[in-house]
């Protein structure tokens, strides 16, 4: 709260204490200057008395007066002028010192509305500007409050002869007292009380002599009048410091006001008073140079002619002429400031009986003399009031009638009134009771005499007596007080007389009023009222006046504080004063803070800024303009401004920053941290290693590993290829698995420190950005790091890590630049980087470098640093996680050295850009140990295994149509992991030593990018457990164009054949065959590098069918758009052991193998892994079990399976012709089932038929089954039996003698599978035995020839055992000749155990026989067969 | 309706904190010097005590007149959400002020439906500034 020390009431009475002249003589001058004090400083202090004392009012009552203050002036003081005033007032803002702000809550705490804030508790600087303000006034003509009531003459008792000075100083009383009255001083009436001081010394003096004097002064002027005082009863010499200093805190205030004083006494030197010579300034004399007594008058003093100006008439003077006080010109220059600290002590040669002296003194002084003066003055006073406004009151009665009413409007102050008219006694009268307490007469009486002065249009009379009405109202009862009277007389100050300096006190006055009623709008409203253009200083402390009245409203309004706080600190800095105004700002921002208030925000720092460094609070600036420019926590509201003033920002910046680094930076602190840039310390990025070598022949690419410069890795992938090394390096799964992490991003875990080999680089990527429309160049970046040696101590960090600085660059406005800083650690310890170093100054602007060339100095460069600082991602997993913000540790800057490691290198030679489709190339490779250590292990992780494969040596299949591969051979049809061991010579690679190997690709059969993604594992000699292992990457991306399609479909071929067998006599059981039909089609678009492609081969593998083509194959060259077709047979081979692959293939005609690795890769089109990214399978719970035996249901369900299973991955190789060279490639389709149909590439997949779905239910038909049945659906139960007939040949017959020709042949029903079969047999169509509607609804016949019938059982139910055969005869009855269709007839299979349960119903299985019978009428004459 | 002058309007959220801000000079005068726009910034700041004082004592949403510095004169307008449209300008024009309020309240509502958009942050939207500034044309500086 900006409290005042002082209530208004008692501001307002000491505002107007009664004042009473001092007229010393030299010699008590000089003795009270023993006390470095002079006479009227050393009463100072005790002019307030203490006790209540009483007066009587005209009517003869006695009114008490609390704490009456009686203000004692050099008689020869005059008020400062004008310019003086105005510096003595500056000076007197800019020393009075500030307290602590305090903190103080706005609004409901807790609520969005709540601010806190750092509000001023006082304006001292205020009320001592106002108490200087006021005591610097000229006494006007108009009031009388002003004017010396009385007048303390003053001699010493040990001067020659006392008496007769009282005698001249009486005399020059008497002439000052009835010069022309509008010379200084002003006294109150002619007939002032006088009274006469002897002062004396008890050291010096002689007390007896003294007395004397005193009684012969008493019968000179009345004892009543007349007081010895005896002071200095201390000797000089041993001055205790230890008394209490009463003198200090006024002589500060006076301080500004002795300069005046001092010129004064000058002016009346020439007059021949004695006087003449107390011209020395008091505080000089005990200074140092007290010898200069005759000080010189102050250059800035006005000459002695010209104190009574013109203005000084009607008591107003303007102090806000538009002068401006320069700060820069020292106020005071020739007065000798203290040196603060070193307080200078006065009264040292008092006693404390002496001091009570001087209390005795003025209370003797004001009770036996000023108030019985009062009082009769008061009377008198009164008397001619009545009298004469008796007289009066008709006259002016009638004045008032004729005139009317006027208010004050551009009326001028033309009224004159001597000073005996009634009206001015009255206003007199009425000034004494106001001075001494006499509230309630003060007011009758101010308010007659106001309405004498409207009456007479006197304004400034009147606007007085009205101000001084309404506080004698308030004064006496500060409830109800004309509030209307504050306000018409401020009004009629400032517009009609225009005489600011009475407006200026009206609104202290009248502020103090306002705001002890608690109205504070209204007094800020009187504040703001009173800026204006000319006064700085001025408006500036009104504007913070009302700004302290709009925080301390009853409801805050702090907005409103904020912005007159900053017009108020805008108004200080105009006015000079630079700490005010950086104080202001400052308090003022907080309300603006973090709202987003740009350009407000801009200019308060900019502001704030420039203060503090006007004021040498280097840091404090630097803080300012390092929030302009710094745009961190601008991402919400960035900067507004426009480029020129950005770069204005920034180079006061940038020289603040210099000047701050010079003076005030210890350089053992490190650099100074500075702003911009901005770095994204997220985004720094850490490459371990060095990348690999270029090796020497440019055919040759080295090994992509990890580089900053490559597009971001998919480190999920990379982590999960490793997670598979590790595993299958050690064999065993592994609890934890962290990677081994080569370049640290903000994606990557850096929970662990990361690891370095010493002699390998780390390359640290820093993200620099500037954010502002101002280029900046930046150079000499350097790291600031840390290196602690492991074991010995670290203080040579220079020779122990080789740093190699960035040499610099300009980093355009809104630019990004992503700087790359090395260190090569050469000794095993811990790297701790901690930040970037680097040189910032402004880009020199050519085109005003042009301009101005002479000016054009070099740009102003600092030097600084910036910490990088990064965190892990937010943690999300336990409570406390989940309600607070908690970051992962990262350590990506917190690097360990270890010893030197072994390190690969890899290099390929010619690995392709461009494959198409199904293409197969090799590119040789070259692994060489590059590293001081030699490795012993080395593994290979490829991301897709079923089209990379690399070899150290080729295994080569043997070259037989069909071959039984054994189960080693077979084991790239059974990979389950995509890792795989390169192996070593001599199971070592010893440094500098190379392995040559094979890297086959097979481009995948779906075109587009080819992510070859290669993972090199080996081990390091390091034994510790911190990074067993080292990595090396390799990625390629290869391009793949369409080639090929092929579609492959099996159909079921109802013939029995022998099966194909090693050895043919081993089992001669029945065997299965299928029909396979292949298609061909040139997919390849026109603009393709392969246009034709050439289908030379085909080949199969699978657990047991081979491939026989029907008839010879030859090459077919497809050209674009063309397709051909190729039917073959697949034959099972039985094949005893489970691990063994049948590979069979058929090179057509002038065909070969596509390369030696082509196997390796059909082989493995069975396979198919589970995801990179997938998650690992749960361990399955009954794992460990040993599986029941399988029940009945569970082995016909895998018979039925068997039975429709072709599990046959089909191959063609094609080959074709690229820029000149030979391109081989296979095209493999894994056929599952029999009767399936399978294309590649697979999304041309459009056309052919899907399985129907069946309608999505919401609502369940059925409860769903707990456990459902393993039992295939009917649909999959396919092909459970398979049917032939051995047909009779073409047959003749007599139809002409036997209508009816009978054919017998024999049904041959075949069970594929090892359950027992049901199967029935409808040869008549109508009627299965299961399906009851199906057939009655059928119009038509679905026989063949209603001339062709079966006979004899034409539904049978048939048994088949397991594997069993079941020959049916059947008998048909034809009645004409012709070729029949045997027809197709239903046949339906079901399990035996099948009717327990319900749910499974047989299907009906069509069959049609492709067979014909031709039968023949026989020819009587010829009896001839003819078969067909 | 509209009336030459020069405007400066501001969208004031619930944290005292600009969402948006444009100001609209006559079309025919050149816009102001750059250095007093954070004058406007600071009256329509120093205004939010006034309208929050006065828009207790209307069922309005437009509150007219509340504050005056200077030249300028604040015409203020709280929404529903009590979300504070501030107008700041050097001529008298409560009609056409009035009406731009309204149009930019819903403008504002609109943009506010937003999923995307999150309540009391700055309003970035160009479809949303290029609303305003023909409002502004048409019922402000014409």
């Amino acid at each position: 709260m900006a409290q005042c020390k002082l209530t208004p009431h008692e501001y307002i009475q000491n505002a107007f204490a009664p004042q009473v002249a001092i007229l010393c003589s030299e010699d008590a001058d000089n003795l009270c200057l023993k006390n470095n004090l002079r006479f009227v400083e050393l009463i100072q202090p005790f002019c307030r008395l203490n006790n209540e004392i009483r007066i009587a009012d005209p009517s003869g009552n006695t009114v008490p007066i609390r704490n009456l203050r009686v203000v004692f002036e050099d008689m020869n003081r005059r008020p400062p002028q004008p310019t003086l005033g105005k510096k003595l007032l500056s000076e007197v803002v800019t020393n009075t010192p500030w307290d602590r702000p305090t903190i103080r809550t706005i609004g409901a705490s807790g609520t969005r509305g709540a601010l806190e804030l750092e509000l001023q508790p006082t304006t001292r600087w205020y009320e001592a500007w106002r108490d200087t303000f006021l005591h610097i006034q000229y006494p006007s003509d108009h009031e009388f409050t002003k004017h010396y009531l009385a007048c303390v003459l003053v001699v010493a008792s040990n001067s020659d002869s006392p008496l007769d000075q009282l005698n001249r100083l009486s005399q020059y009383l008497h002439q000052q007292l009835h010069q022309t009255p509008s010379r200084y001083p002003k006294w109150f009436s002619p007939n002032i009380l006088k009274y006469y001081l002897l002062v004396h010394d008890v050291t010096v003096g002689d007390l007896t002599k003294s007395e004397q004097v005193l009684e012969q002064m008493s019968s000179m002027y009345g004892a009543g009048n007349c007081h010895m005082l005896q002071i200095n009863s201390r000797p000089l010499d041993h001055s205790d410091i230890h008394l209490p200093d009463p003198w200090t805190q006024f002589l500060v205030q006076r301080a500004s006001c002795d300069p005046s004083g001092g010129s004064s006494s000058e002016t009346s030197s020439g007059t021949g008073t004695p006087r003449e010579d107390v011209s020395g300034l008091p505080t000089r004399v005990t200074e140092g140079d007290t010898t200069d007594c005759c000080e010189p008058v102050h250059p800035l003093s006005p000459p002695p002619t010209t104190v009574p100006t013109m203005d000084e008439k009607n008591g107003a003077f303007d102090i806000m002429p538009g002068v401006e006080i320069s700060s820069d010109v020292p106020v005071m220059v020739d007065r000798p400031t203290q040196p603060p600290g070193t307080p200078q002590h006065h009264g040292g040669c008092l006693t404390s009986s002496d001091v009570d002296r001087i209390r005795i003194f003025v209370h003797e002084f004001c009770v036996r003399s000023l108030i019985p003066h009062t009082e009769r003055q008061i009377r008198h006073l009164n008397d001619v009031v009545t009298n004469r406004s008796r007289s009066k009151s008709l006259l002016s009665a009638t004045r008032r009638w004729l005139v009317g009413n006027k208010s004050p409007g551009a009326a001028t102050n033309s009224v004159i009134y001597s000073s005996e008219a009634t009206e001015l006694q009255t206003r007199r009268l009425a000034d004494l009771c106001f001075m001494f307490g006499l509230y309630e007469l003060a007011y009758s009486f101010y308010h007659t005499a106001k309405n004498d002065f409207k009456s007479d249009q006197a304004w400034l009379y009147f606007a007085g007596a009205q101000e001084m009405a309404a506080l004698a109202a308030f004064m006496h009862n500060s409830a109800d007080y004309p509030k209307r009277y504050l306000h018409n007389s401020l009004h009629t100050y400032l517009n009609v007389c225009k005489v600011y300096n009475f407006a200026i006190r009206a609104t202290i006055l009248s502020g103090e009023v306002l705001k002890h009623c608690g109205e504070y709008g209204e007094a800020a409203m009187t504040f703001i009222k009173l800026t204006s253009e000319e006064s700085d200083l001025l408006s500036a402390l009104m504007l913070e006046q009302a700004a302290h009245c709009f925080i301390h409203a009853q409801r805050p309004l702090p907005r409103k504080y904020a912005f007159h706080m900053t017009l108020a600190g805008h108004r200080y800095s105009k006015a000079g004063q630079r700490a005010h105004s950086l104080r202001s700002y400052k308090q003022a921002f907080q309300v603006y803070a973090s709202r987003g208030w740009v350009l407000a925000e801009d200019h308060i720092h900019f502001t704030l800024g420039k203060q503090a460094q006007h004021l040498k609070q280097l840091s404090e600036g630097l803080t300012a303009y390092t929030q302009l420019v710094d745009q961190k926590l601008k991402h919400e509201a960035p900067s507004q401004q426009s480029p020129s003033q950005q770069i204005t920002y920034v180079r006061e910046f940038i020289n603040t920053f210099h000047q701050y680094v010079q003076q005030d930076w210890e350089p053992s602190m490190g650099l100074p941290y500075l702003p911009l840039p901005m770095i994204d310390s997220q985004a720094t990025r850490v490459l371990l290693g060095a990348a690999q070598d270029k090796p020497t022949s440019p055919e040759w690419t080295p090994a992509s590993h990890v580089s900053l410069d490559s597009p971001p890795a998919i480190n999920k992938r990379w982590f999960a290829l490793e997670k598979e090394l590790v595993t299958g390096a050690s064999g065993t799964g592994l609890k934890t698995f962290r990677p081994n992490l080569q370049l640290l991003t903000s994606e990557t875990p850096n929970t662990q420190s990361p690891v370095v080999p010493s002699n390998e680089p780390v390359t640290l990527e820093v993200l620099m950005t500037n954010p502002l429309a101002v280029s900046l160049d930046i150079a000499d970046v350097k790291l600031v790091f840390t290196f602690m040696s492991e074991g010995e101590d670290g203080d040579d960090s220079s020779s122990a890590v080789y740093h190699s600085p960035h040499a610099g660059f300009t980093l355009p406005a809104g630019a990004q630049e992503l700087v790359r800083l090395e260190l090569l650690p050469k000794l095993v310890g811990k790297i701790l980087i901690q930040g970037v170093q680097y040189k910032l100054s402004l880009t020199p602007d050519p085109s005003t470098g042009a301009a101005s060339t002479s000016s054009a100095t070099a740009p102003v460069v600092v030097e600084g640093q910036q910490g990088i600082k990064v965190q892990g991602p937010r943690l999300n997993s336990t409570t406390a996680e989940k309600c607070g913000a908690v970051y992962a540790k990262d350590n990506r800057l917190d690097i360990s050295v270890l010893p030197p490691l072994s390190r690969l290198s890899v290099t390929f030679h010619g690995i392709p850009q461009i494959m198409s489709c199904g293409e197969m190339c090799s590119t040789e490779a070259i692994i060489t140990n590059v590293g001081p250590c030699s490795v012993s292990k080395l593994c290979l992780a490829v991301s897709d295994p079923n089209h990379v494969y690399m070899e150290t040596h080729s295994t080569l299949v043997p070259e037989k149509s069909v071959c039984v591969l054994s189960d080693s051979q077979s084991v790239d049809s059974r990979i389950n992991s995509r890792v795989e061991t390169l192996t070593l010579p001599d199971n070592e690679l010893k440094p500098g030593e190379s392995i040559r190997a094979k890297l086959w690709l097979h481009a995948p059969l779906a075109p587009g990018a080819f992510e070859v993604e290669l993972l090199f594992y080996y081990d390091t000699s390091h034994q510790t457990g911190k990074n067993k292992y080292r990595l090396l990457r390799h990625h390629e991306s290869i391009y793949v164009e369409k080639s090929l399609s092929l579609k492959v479909t099996s159909a079921v071929s109802q013939n029995l054949e022998t099966s194909l067998t090693q050895d043919e006599k081993e089992d001669a059981n029945y065997s299965y065959t299928s029909n396979l039909v292949l298609e061909a089609l040139n997919i390849s678009e026109v603009d393709s590098s392969c246009q034709s492609y050439k289908v030379v081969g085909l080949s199969s593998n699978s657990k047991k069918w081979a491939v026989v083509p029907h008839a010879r194959l030859k090459v077919q060259e497809l050209r674009v758009g063309e397709s051909c077709h190729m039917c073959i047979k697949g034959v099972q081979h039985i094949n005893k052991k489970k691990g063994n692959m049948v590979l069979s293939k058929y090179p057509f005609e002038g065909g070969q193998t596509p390369g030696e690795c082509w196997w390796r890769f059909s082989l493995r089109t069975r396979v198919s892994l589970p995801d990179l990214l997938a998650d690992p399978l749960p361990p399955n719970p009954t794992a460990d079990h040993i599986p029941p035996p399988p029940t009945q249901a569970q082995l016909d369900t895998s018979y039925i399976t068997e039975a429709n299973t072709l599990d046959t991955v089909i191959t063609i190789w094609w080959k074709s012709e690229r820029g000149g060279q030979m391109t081989y490639g296979e095209h493999s389709v894994h056929l599952k089932s029999l009767g399936e149909s399978v294309i590649v590439p697979s999304q041309m997949l459009v056309g052919t038929a899907e399985e129907e779905k069946p309608p999505i239910r919401i609502i369940p038909e059925s409860p769903t089954q707990l456990l459902p049945s393993l039992i295939p659906p009917p649909a999959k139960q396919r092909n459970l039996v398979k049917v032939s007939a051995q047909f009779p040949g073409p047959t003749q017959h007599d139809f002409l003698s036997d209508k009816l020709c009978c054919l017998e042949f024999v049904l041959s029903l075949h069970n594929c599978t090892g359950c027992n079969l049901i199967t029935f047999l409808n040869l008549s169509q109508d009627g299965l035995p299961a399906s009851s509607g199906g057939g009655s609804s059928q119009m038509y016949s679905p026989q063949a020839s209603t001339q062709l019938l079966y006979v004899g059982g034409t539904a049978r139910k048939v048994s088949l055992p397991p594997w069993g055969n079941r020959q049916v005869p059947i008998r048909a009855l034809i009645t004409c000749p012709g070729s029949y269709s045997l027809g197709s007839f239903t046949l339906t299979a079901i399990r035996q155990d099948a009717g327990r349960d319900k749910t499974e119903q047989p299907t009906p299985q069509l069959c049609q026989i492709q067979t014909a019978v031709t039968v023949m009428q026989t020819t009587r004459e010829r009896q001839t067969h003819d078969v067909r | 309706m509209a009336v030459p002058g020069n405007y400066y309007f501001a969208i004031i959220g619930h944290h005292d904190n600009p969402m948006f801000e444009m100001e609209f000079a006559p079309a025919n005068k050149e816009p102001k010097k750059e250095d007093h726009r954070h004058l406007n910034q600071f009256i329509a700041h120093a205004a939010l005590d006034l309208v929050d004082e006065s828009m207790w004592t209307t069922s309005n949403m437009y509150l007219r007149l509340v504050d005056k510095f200077n030249e300028w004169f604040v015409s203020a307008f709280v929404t529903a959400g009590r979300v504070r449209f501030i107008c700041l300008h050097d001529v008298k024009n409560d009609d056409g002020i009035k009406n731009f309020f309204m149009e930019m309240y819903e403008t504002y509502i609109k943009h506010s439906m937003n999923p995307f958009y999150e309540p009391n942050s700055p309003i970035k939207s160009p479809a949303f500034d290029k609303k305003a500034h023909f409002y502004g044309r048409k019922y402000l500086t014409g």
